[in-house]
């Protein structure tokens, strides 16, 4: 290591060895390193290389999302929306944005769902049924090939999920379809597995549970290199509500158990999240006494460990829907269909936020993702 | 000498520091000398080529980040968040690089991980002809090149 003299010239980042700045710049948000690669040759080759990318990702993935993509609910165009940090309490009488809005504009279509995201890419489908993989940073788009396993459409509904397996080093697709007789008896689930690397779709095993249970919501929640949805152990009536996880690198179904006290008292549950690393069940009846509530897996595959997580919400009347954790340490929540407000759930406080731009939102449209500078077709 | 569980660090310029070894092995260089030759823990360990007012800062971030021992309380996250952010942001530049090459060379994973993200922060939102300018590079593009490279990544500007 070199020492400096005392005559040294103005500080400079120049003398720095290039470990040390190749260490600086994986510290980047992801558009800077788009806008340094035109800095010089090593530079480009260095910010483009799957390398650096994959140690990119490695270090920012320690972090949960913090944006969000949008369907607009009234022309079913794609935003994202980046909030601010959490602002000082300044008495400015300037009203500020909290959060940036950004009409992806090159992403045209009628956006139908948001289905999945991990590592910077998003799943979605437009009404044409067409599955699409999109980074929402770099705005590259990719359409994922029909699967040519798939059968009549009539009489079934479909589940999806989406994620990193890192035992193949491969990104995952997955539909689980759902076939019922008329009577709308379930008459068993094909799964089919879509590999970003080999581009195809294989059908695996059926899935052993009912998911019947998920037809509201229809994405499955990535957590531990495994896929998660809200089903019933059996086709049965009263069959226990599970959660049956996909795991992505050996493609095997398992479940985990759902509070004891849950299938006791017969609740329903709506929807899957993570928030804070553990898997969370938010239930149909939450909403008590201005309190939201919702169950945590504080230890992952262990039932004894769920934990009620209540969260103050104002005294109106308003309806409030839990969407995604948003960055570190707040949960986005959507007031009446129409505006988004941050829960902090370390400080245990709520803000309202303004974004404008959007023109309409709707709870199913909302996903979070990470500024990621994987592409949706890294493989080719 | 230093007593037990203390050692002694010295910096280039002679500047000697008594340190608890808890302290002083959060730097994984000292660490692996203290492991292989036990006369490193008795005597003094030179730090070669960081000054006393680098060393200084370096033992000043390891005694925060330290384990506490078992009648210590344990400093919170947030307080080693604040620390932390005070920490970088009274340094001079000059003290910035310097202690970035040094935590480099002892290794001292966290407190690298903190500079690099400050010195990330700093340069995040600069043009490509400012960064050149900060690190000295040379535009080795041709205009075309260039542009061609502008058009890959509009998303970035």
């Amino acid at each position: 290591m070199a020492t400096r003299s005392d005559s040294a010239p103005a500080p400079s980042a120049a003398g720095l060895p290039q470990e040390l700045i190749t260490q600086i710049l994986l510290h980047l948000p992801a558009k800077s390193i788009g806008r340094f690669r035109c800095v010089s040759k090593p530079w480009n080759s260095l910010l483009s290389s799957r390398y650096f990318m994959k140690s990119h990702l490695t270090l920012h993935s320690i972090h949960s999302p913090s944006n969000l993509i949008i369907i607009s609910s009234s022309d079913y165009s794609l935003f994202t929306i980046t909030f601010n940090p959490k602002r000082s309490s300044s008495t400015s009488r300037v009203r500020r944005e909290d959060g940036v809005s950004r009409k992806l504009k090159n992403c045209q279509g009628m956006w139908y769902s948001l289905l999945g995201s991990c590592n910077g890419l998003v799943l979605m489908v437009d009404f044409d049924n067409c599955l699409f993989l999109m980074n929402p940073t770099t705005l590259e788009l990719v359409k994922v090939p029909d699967s040519s396993l798939a059968l009549d459409p009539i009489r079934r509904f479909s589940l999806h999920g989406f994620g990193y397996d890192s035992s193949s080093d491969d990104y995952k697709i997955v539909i689980l379809t759902c076939y019922g007789n008329p009577f709308g008896v379930n008459e068993g689930t094909f799964v089919d597995v879509y590999s970003l690397k080999m581009k195809t779709w294989r059908r695996i095993e059926n899935s052993p549970y009912d998911h019947s249970y998920s037809y509201e919501v229809n994405s499955g929640v990535l957590l531990h290199g495994a896929i998660h949805w809200l089903a019933t152990e059996t086709s049965v009536e009263d069959s226990p509500v599970i959660v049956a996880a996909l795991s992505l690198s050996d493609e095997k179904f398992t479940h985990l158990g759902v509070p004891s006290c849950f299938n006791e008292r017969n609740s329903s549950a709506y929807k899957l999240v993570v928030l804070e690393g553990c898997l969370g069940m938010v239930c149909n009846v939450v909403y008590e006494d201005y309190q939201f509530y919702i169950w945590i897996m504080k230890e992952y595959g262990v039932q004894e460990s769920w934990t009620k997580l209540v969260i103050n919400m104002p005294q109106n009347e308003n309806l409030f829907k839990l969407i995604c954790q948003y960055g570190d340490d707040e949960v986005v929540f959507l007031e009446n269909g129409s505006k988004l407000v941050l829960h902090n759930l370390k400080e245990k406080s709520l803000r309202n936020v303004e974004v404008s731009g959007v023109p309409g939102m709707h709870y199913d449209g909302i996903m979070n993702f990470s500024e990621i500078l994987v592409s949706p077709s890294f493989f080719s | 000498m230093a007593s037990k569980g203390n050692l002694t660090l010295k910096s280039c310029n002679g500047k000697e520091f008594i340190v608890e070894e808890k302290v002083a092995v959060m730097s994984t260089t000292i660490k692996n000398m203290v492991d292989v030759d036990d006369s490193f823990a008795q005597g003094v360990i030179p730090i070669i080529g960081v000054d006393g007012k680098i060393l200084a800062k370096l033992i000043e971030y390891c005694k925060e980040h330290a384990e506490a021992d078992e009648d210590e309380e344990v400093k919170s996250e947030e307080y080693l968040k604040k620390f932390d952010e005070k920490f970088v942001d009274e340094l001079n530049l000059n003290d910035l690089y310097d202690l970035l090459k040094a935590s480099n060379y002892l290794e001292i994973t966290k407190l690298l991980n903190l500079l690099c993200q400050k010195v990330a922060s700093m340069i995040k939102g600069k043009k490509p002809e400012e960064i050149r300018r900060i690190f000295n590079i040379k535009n080795d593009f041709t205009p075309e090149e260039e542009e061609e490279i502008n058009r890959q990544n509009p998303w970035a500007f």
